[in-house]
């Protein structure tokens, strides 16, 4: 995983980790690795970032926690990461976007998703199963068929409706979601998973549809 | 019936597990009561787990019609509430996406 952040750029901004204070420099909250979801640094990071970007919005700072929460789930629940995974978050104040990122050391999403035996996905690429995984709704390795899958859908379409992407690394697989749909890129393999969401938090989302609540 | 979502799951509003405890609860009052209101007094809850699995997976088994008639979610924060509409309209078209596929295999 080491080599991986080096090849991704994060080993720059390696720290020791753990529970020192939130460390800024311009434009980056420094790399922080997270052995489970703590819900006071995911929201201390919305707060900070949503300070940082002008004309954030309560409904922006909501997004940027929904994200961070999302990823970390996704790896706590599913990598099988021993390492536990690292947080890396950037914003760009002139171009209001704001960058987040999770790498774990577990078994990646194309493993994970067969590993639950999802008939569809046994023959299909690395690249393949994760734009399965990004774009169809009910496709999760959550163990017992109990429902989930909606995680990384909802990130995708936070992204895109935002002016966004988001990127996937996982196995032989690099692919990016776009409004335009996704490109898929040869990787070096990568045994973990990597996501960035890049978004622009003050684009506010598309009117409601149908109100049940 | 009154659930106050503090009452039910404290300070951990995160997880699937924490949404499952809030279900519980609401399932127990759909039994016993004609509506079930969920007070999460303003909390912002920013988890899409936590409200898909403590309300939204209602929908898999019950009709929208249903769930309004029954089930009241107040003192909700506005990006949530629509955070779960969303979710709980998904979950809705995946309930009416999985009978079609029963009914076109019968």
């Amino acid at each position: 995983v080491r080599e991986f952040l080096n090849q991704i750029g994060f080993d720059k901004f390696a720290n020791a980790g753990g529970s020192a204070p939130l460390q800024i420099e311009p434009g980056t909250l420094k790399l922080r690795q997270l052995d489970a979801l703590d819900p006071l640094y995911v929201r201390s990071v919305a707060e900070l970032l949503a300070q940082r970007v002008p004309g954030t919005s309560e409904e922006a700072q909501h997004t940027i926690e929904l994200c961070l929460n999302e990823l970390l789930q996704n790896v706590f629940e599913h990598a099988d990461s021993r390492i536990g995974c690292f947080v890396q978050a950037r914003w760009h104040a002139e171009r209001e976007n704001v960058r987040l990122a999770v790498v774990d050391g577990g078994i990646g999403i194309p493993s994970a998703l067969r590993r639950k035996l999802v008939a569809s996905l046994q023959r299909s690429g690395d690249d393949n199963v994760i734009i399965a995984a990004v774009t169809h709704r009910g496709i999760s390795s959550r163990a017992g068929g109990r429902p989930g899958g909606l995680g990384l859908k909802l990130l995708r379409e936070i992204a895109v409706e935002r002016g966004g992407c988001v990127t996937v690394i996982a196995g032989n697989a690099k692919v990016i979601f776009k409004q335009t749909g996704p490109r898929i890129y040869k990787s070096p393999v990568f045994r973990g998973t990597a996501i960035e969401i890049d978004f622009r938090p003050t684009i506010p989302a598309s009117p409601p549809g149908e109100e049940i609540f | 019936m009154k659930i106050r979502v503090r009452d039910v799951c404290k300070e951990s509003r995160v997880f699937r597990e924490d949404g499952v405890r809030l279900r519980h609860a609401i399932e127990e009052g759909w039994l016993r009561a004609d509506t079930v209101e969920v007070d999460f007094e303003q909390i912002r809850i920013a988890s899409a787990s936590f409200l898909d699995e403590g309300i939204a997976v209602l929908a898999l088994r019950l009709s929208l019609d249903e769930i309004k008639r029954k089930l009241r979610v107040v003192n909700l924060t506005e990006p949530d509430r629509r955070l779960l509409n969303e979710l709980t309209l998904a979950r809705a078209r995946e309930r009416r996406g999985f009978e079609s596929a029963t009914a076109g295999s019968d």
